[in-house]
């Protein structure tokens, strides 16, 4: 009965802060009620008794992510007024397409899922499962290398945001090594000849 | 009683609200970032909610994945935004259109 | 087979993904660049070798460390994915060999081993897809590839990229979402990630509405990677404001990387599986690649800007590939597995010769093109003879995909073969003309403004150019290879016996 509550308390607050994501006028509230989504996620996440993830995605994602969200947000210091333009000349369409697939989800997801019989909930996991421990001891030995490509999509994410970022500022004092490397001695000094002035 | 249905419906209202973003701020850049964010997280509910109620860990297992490769899309995101507004000084999809070409 | 041989399915991805990182710290960029190339041919080579197993008939299986199937990942290497292996190593080591006077044209010295760390990750990625026979990992090298190839899209010097690769982005990110809730429906069916126990498990659930709105949105997300006709929006920009070595590479290879896991996706996990899998997948995408084959050509036809012109071409193209696969017959499905090679021949000429324009040109206009042919002969030739093979011109690679095509158009037979038949003659007769746009432009009209200095285009990038069409006049006149590729690949997806 508490779980109840707590579910659609929780449910409640996810879908009120989702909807502040897509209609706030100000980026920098739109990404804090991100931020409110993100937790209240991870708090449902853990009625669903997957704590590693659910503490994973606030240490990392509103940790992390997030952050750099409100970094660039408040760095790129965009006209809160100007941004909100569009919003009435496409509300129409969105609209029509969010009755368009909540008539399809109501028919799919509530009726269809009712019908099934695998779909009982399971029995509340004893009190000494460790979901850190399974998760762990199936993504180091199952999943071991899918878990190290996941590695090299943060490579290639470091690769992306350094090639697309990376600047020379003019002006800026910089060692070149290859070219002092390379440099010789004709590069360095020149030897000129003249006659030396008044010798005759 | 907490229904695997339950958890479905949310995700979906989720989704829905995101796409519904999406059509709404289409002029905004990292608004639609954003939303993209939120799409991501209700596949990671769906994958959540089934993995409990499958009692199998593979779920988990790939929102784990889902997570890395969202964190590494707004990274990529967020710095093409970046250099755009160096080069525009705006993130407005309508100041973007003037030089087509 | 000797030791080496059997270990080429994973050094297809580890060789480029090891020397990715270590490219970044290369200076100067020409050295970079070398190191980028002698990669890229090193796979072409491990490509060869693959082929070459797969050119006997095998199917080369592999296994991670050596451990089982359940648990270490396998590998798999059949016709169809050597086949499109070799277009993707090929395309980039063309690209990259031809491509270095354009790319220290377009990009400052000091972000070139940045650019050439995306470009190997890339290539890692798009060969991970292709051997990888599991649905985690396609889903991961999925995004490795799409991530490092935004980069490689905004790498130019022209700012307008940036937009355009910002739509990709989204249109790329929603495509993944979309492909992930059918994965997450198919898990909530059948309670497993992995592809071969997916296909026993669907077997019990084949007909329920889930499965069914799973396969949808799996179709509809690849769709979107891949360019499909109404969802090939970001197409368009992306390929023009790339860097021109980069166009080479995405044009010949991305965009069929993600129909090839359409293709398998729905003929080897589901075909067998659902009983009415067949006609729903070619009522599905048939009317999509008719009116692909015709929009995208209609659009090429009044386009302004060359590279573009290639571009919507491209969609075009995709049409036929899709046109092929969804008459879900052997014929059908040879045909649009050799149309992508066939493909990818063609337009990697094309746009090393635009690359080869494009050094020289101030623009790409066609209305700058004027009188390039006489200053250029030896580029503006060798972009004809890559015209003609992607118009199917007999004697090129492209007429023996359109040959395959119509004759599978006729075993459909009836009115709708013919009509099928008269899409694929229409799109041809399209392609004449938009290709005879160019010529003209480049032959027949005087330039307005006597241009100071074009020069023919520098030497190496313009003997790879001429390497790439000859390639098409020679797989035209002895098509074995893509041939027996194609069919092997075909009768693979189809499930018979080779």
């Amino acid at each position: 009965m508490f779980q109840t509550i707590l579910f659609y308390v929780f449910a409640a607050v996810l879908v009120g802060s989702a909807l502040g994501v897509i209609t706030s006028r100000n980026p920098v509230h739109a990404v804090l009620f991100l931020v409110l989504a993100f937790v209240t996620s991870a708090f449902l996440w853990m009625l669903l008794e997957a704590e590693f993830l659910a503490i994973v995605l606030v240490l990392v994602y509103v940790g992390a992510v997030m952050v750099l969200f409100l970094f660039v947000v408040m760095m790129l210091d965009i006209n809160v007024e100007a941004v909100r333009g569009g919003f009435v000349r496409y509300a129409p369409l969105g609209l029509g397409i969010l009755a368009a697939v909540v008539v399809m989800l109501a028919l799919l997801a509530w009726q269809k899922t009712q019908e099934l019989n695998f779909l009982a909930p399971p029995a509340p996991a004893p009190a000494s499962y460790d979901n850190t421990e399974v998760l762990g001891s199936v993504l180091y030995t199952q999943y071991l290398y899918p878990f190290e490509l996941a590695a090299i999509i943060l490579l290639v994410a470091i690769v992306a945001a350094i090639a697309l970022t990376h600047r020379r500022r003019a002006g800026l004092k910089q060692q070149d090594v290859a070219r002092q490397v390379a440099v010789k001695a004709a590069d360095r000094v020149r030897i000129v000849k003249m006659p030396a002035e008044g010798q005759e | 009683m907490i229904t695997l249905a339950h958890w479905l419906t949310l995700s979906g209202t989720l989704f829905i609200l995101a796409v519904a973003g999406i059509f709404l701020n289409r002029r905004n850049l990292i608004l639609l970032l954003m939303c993209i964010e939120l799409m991501l997280l209700a596949v990671n509910f769906n994958f959540i909610a089934l993995s409990h109620f499958q009692g199998d860990t593979a779920g988990q297992v790939f929102v784990f994945f889902i997570l890395t490769v969202a964190a590494a899309e707004a990274a990529i995101g967020l710095a093409i935004l970046v250099v755009l507004f160096r080069s525009r000084r705006s993130i407005q999809v309508d100041d973007l259109d003037e030089m087509r070409g | 087979m000797s030791s080496i041989d059997a270990h080429l399915p994973v050094l297809q991805v580890v060789v480029p993904l090891l020397v990715a990182p270590l490219v970044t710290i290369l200076r100067p960029s020409g050295l970079a660049w070398a190191a980028t190339t002698a990669t890229s041919f090193m796979a072409l080579m491990i490509a060869v070798g693959l082929t070459a197993g797969a050119l006997e008939g095998d199917i080369q299986r592999y296994e991670v460390g050596a451990w089982a199937a359940p648990y270490g990942i396998e590998l798999a290497v059949d016709s169809f994915g050597a086949l499109l292996l070799l277009i993707l190593t090929g395309a980039s080591t063309f690209a990259l060999l031809a491509g270095k006077a354009s790319l220290d044209q377009q990009i400052e010295s000091g972000r070139q081993p940045l650019f050439f760390s995306a470009w190997l990750l890339v290539l890692a990625g798009l060969a991970g897809i292709l051997v990888s026979a599991d649905a985690f990992n396609i889903f991961v090298f999925m995004e490795i590839s799409s991530l490092a190839s935004y980069v490689l899209i905004a790498g130019g010097p022209d700012r307008r990229a940036l937009p355009a690769v910002f739509k990709y982005l989204m249109m790329g990110t929603i495509g993944a979402t979309f492909y992930l809730i059918g994965i997450g429906l198919i898990y909530m069916m059948t309670g497993t990630l992995n592809l071969a126990d997916i296909q026993v498990r669907l077997v019990d659930v084949a007909g329920l509405r889930p499965v069914v709105v799973a396969i949808g949105f799996i179709t509809v997300g690849l769709g979107l990677k891949a360019a499909v006709f109404p969802l090939h929006v970001w197409l368009p920009n992306a390929y023009n404001f790339a860097p021109h070595a980069a166009t080479v590479l995405l044009a010949a290879c991305a965009a069929k990387v993600s129909l090839y896991v359409l293709l398998t996706f729905d003929f080897v996990v589901l075909q067998p599986v659902l009983p009415e899998h067949d006609p729903h997948f070619g009522a599905f995408l048939m009317p999509l690649a008719v009116l692909g084959i015709l929009a995208a050509s209609a659009v090429a036809l009044f386009e302004p800007n060359l590279k573009r012109l290639l571009a919507f071409s491209s969609v075009a193209q995709i049409g036929y590939i899709l046109l092929g696969a969804s008459m879900v017959s052997l014929p059908g499905v040879t045909a649009s597995l050799m149309h992508m090679f066939n493909h990818a021949l063609a337009k990697g000429a094309l746009f090393l010769a635009v690359m080869c324009l494009a050094t020289r040109l101030p623009s790409l206009e066609l209305d700058d093109l004027a009188g390039a042919a006489k200053r250029m002969p030896w580029t503006m030739a060798a972009f004809v003879v890559g015209g003609l093979s992607l118009i199917g011109i007999p004697g090129t690679a492209g007429f023996t995909s359109k040959w395959y095509l119509i004759s599978a158009s006729l075993e459909v037979g009836g009115a709708g073969g013919w009509l099928l038949i008269g899409v694929i003659v229409t799109g041809s007769l399209m392609a004449v003309v938009y290709i005879w746009r160019v010529v003209e432009a480049a032959w027949f009209r005087v330039p307005l403004a006597e241009p100071t200095e074009v020069r023919e285009a520098p030497a190496l990038m313009l003997s790879v150019t001429w390497l790439a069409a000859a390639a098409n006049v020679y797989f035209g006149l002895s098509p074995w290879l893509q041939t027996t590729l194609a069919s092997n690949g075909a009768r693979m997806l189809l499930g018979e016996a080779p």
